[in-house]
């Protein structure tokens, strides 16, 4: 090729010819290393964050809640134990109390807030049924549960435990004339217990699994068979489907130590739903990084070299299809 | 930083330039998104490009670390002789700091150590 034939180039500064060239290996390496990596990106940056992000409670939609209303929470909860403390037979209502209250906290606040008059009510039946009810391993495998209530990961495996607690309800319509003629809530009970019956009829809808839309059916039923008396019937049900619940896991535990076996089976549950709470994962991913978003990529091979900026136009060269090598601060011009 | 610990992007953090950028401009003036984008590329590649020189003069007189008079040498080098001068005067200015708060420190260390 003719050295001396005019080419399209890129006139610079002679003294940045070499290290130009030098940039442009590096940025195209990278570019190489870059594009291996990013086929097996993470889905966040730091392990401690993510743990941290996953423990925090979480309102409807996948929001992280505001401290003030975790602090809410928290007070509610206390104010809750201490209004049941006192005798055994209260501890083990307030132990079913917490149990109830998983599917609440994942539905809305709204049934968060209505949980309080179920509470109420579920004081009620529990003066009777605590006559007929008080074996020993159900009280250790209840009062091990409320510890694994307080953790966020049981909150994420309570599709499963509301399954189970509608399908036992159908076990408590069986006592429902029992249940309504010993019990009979007050009308602002009524009113607040109804909209709580709602929301978990549309969360059971929007799981989409057989067991929700079972328990659904059997929610439509009991709202069906007395108009007076449902909002009664209804925690009266979350009360004996709790009880059946931990025995059931007593019994088949058949272990010294029905505590731990209860924790491990929570875990277990814990881990196996993860996989649809992976939207919230890419939420929390954008919230972690807002503040300092750095995944910007890096400049293209193509991109334009940085031209002389002191404005000092000594001798240059031109870039392109040059041949022989620059030689300090001498260059050859066209 | 990835979680392995490698900066892959070789990036400057966008909020620092931004601020940097907001400190030469009036308190009611805007910075649009790709500006600010536009300027974190430009600087880090500027950074690459003058430690590059520098490591490779480093590297030629076999040294490991890279100093003051290294990365000024590079700028001349490179043809900055004006950004050499400014940088040659912030150099010393820091290094006046540096030496004031080692006295400082000395005098600490005798003042404690003085009631014993």
């Amino acid at each position: 090729m003719n050295p001396y034939e005019p080419v399209e180039g890129l006139y610079v500064n002679a003294k940045q010819y070499h290290r130009i060239l030098k940039r442009r290996e590096a940025r195209a390496k990278l570019e190489e290393r870059l594009r291996g990596v990013q086929t097996t990106k993470k889905p966040y940056l730091h392990e401690s964050r993510h743990k941290h992000a996953m423990r925090r409670p979480r309102g409807p939609g996948g929001r992280f809640l505001t401290a003030d209303k975790v602090s809410k929470l928290r007070a509610q909860e206390a104010a809750e134990a201490a209004a049941n403390g006192g005798s055994t037979g209260d501890d083990v209502n307030a132990t079913n109390a917490n149990d109830a209250t998983v599917p609440a906290t994942v539905s809305s606040e709204v049934t968060h807030t209505s949980e309080g008059y179920a509470d109420s009510n579920d004081s009620r039946p529990s003066s009777i049924s605590n006559s007929s009810e008080s074996p020993a391993p159900i009280n250790s495998a209840t009062a091990s549960m409320s510890p694994a209530n307080n953790t966020s990961g049981n909150n994420i495996t309570s599709p499963n435990v509301r399954g189970e607690l509608d399908m036992s309800g159908n076990i408590a319509m069986s006592g429902g004339p029992t249940n309504t003629a010993s019990t009979s809530g007050p009308v602002p009970h009524d009113m607040t217990v109804l909209p709580q019956t709602d929301s978990n009829t549309s969360n059971l809808m929007s799981s989409g699994s057989q067991l929700g839309s079972f328990a659904t059916a059997s929610t439509n039923g009991n709202n069906s068979t007395t108009t007076t008396t449902s909002s009664a019937a209804h925690p009266g049900s979350f009360h004996k489907g709790t009880n059946d619940y931990s025995s059931t896991l007593a019994g088949n535990e058949h272990s010294a130590f029905p505590g731990l076996d209860v924790y491990h089976d929570d875990s277990v549950s814990a881990g196996a739903a993860f996989i649809p709470h992976n939207p919230m994962d890419s939420i929390d991913h954008l919230d972690v990084n807002d503040p300092t978003a750095t995944g910007l990529p890096v400049l293209p091979a193509s991109d334009i070299d940085p031209l002389n900026l002191t404005g000092n136009t000594q001798d240059s060269m031109i870039i392109g299809q040059q041949t022989y090598p620059s030689h300090g601060s001498s260059g050859t011009m066209k | 930083m990835s979680a392995d610990g490698l900066d892959y992007t070789n990036l400057l953090p966008i909020a620092n330039v931004a601020r940097i950028m907001k400190s030469a401009l009036p308190e009611n003036a805007k910075i649009s998104k790709e500006a600010k984008d536009c300027v974190q590329d430009c600087v880090s590649e500027f950074i690459s490009f003058v430690t590059g020189e520098a490591s490779e003069q480093c590297t030629q007189e076999k040294r490991k670390t890279i100093t003051g008079e290294d990365v000024l040498l590079a700028l001349n080098t490179l043809g900055f002789e004006n950004y050499a001068e400014v940088l040659k005067i912030s150099l010393t200015k820091y290094r006046e700091q540096q030496a004031r708060s080692a006295s400082m420190k000395e005098t600490k260390q005798s003042r404690s150590e003085e009631p014993q």
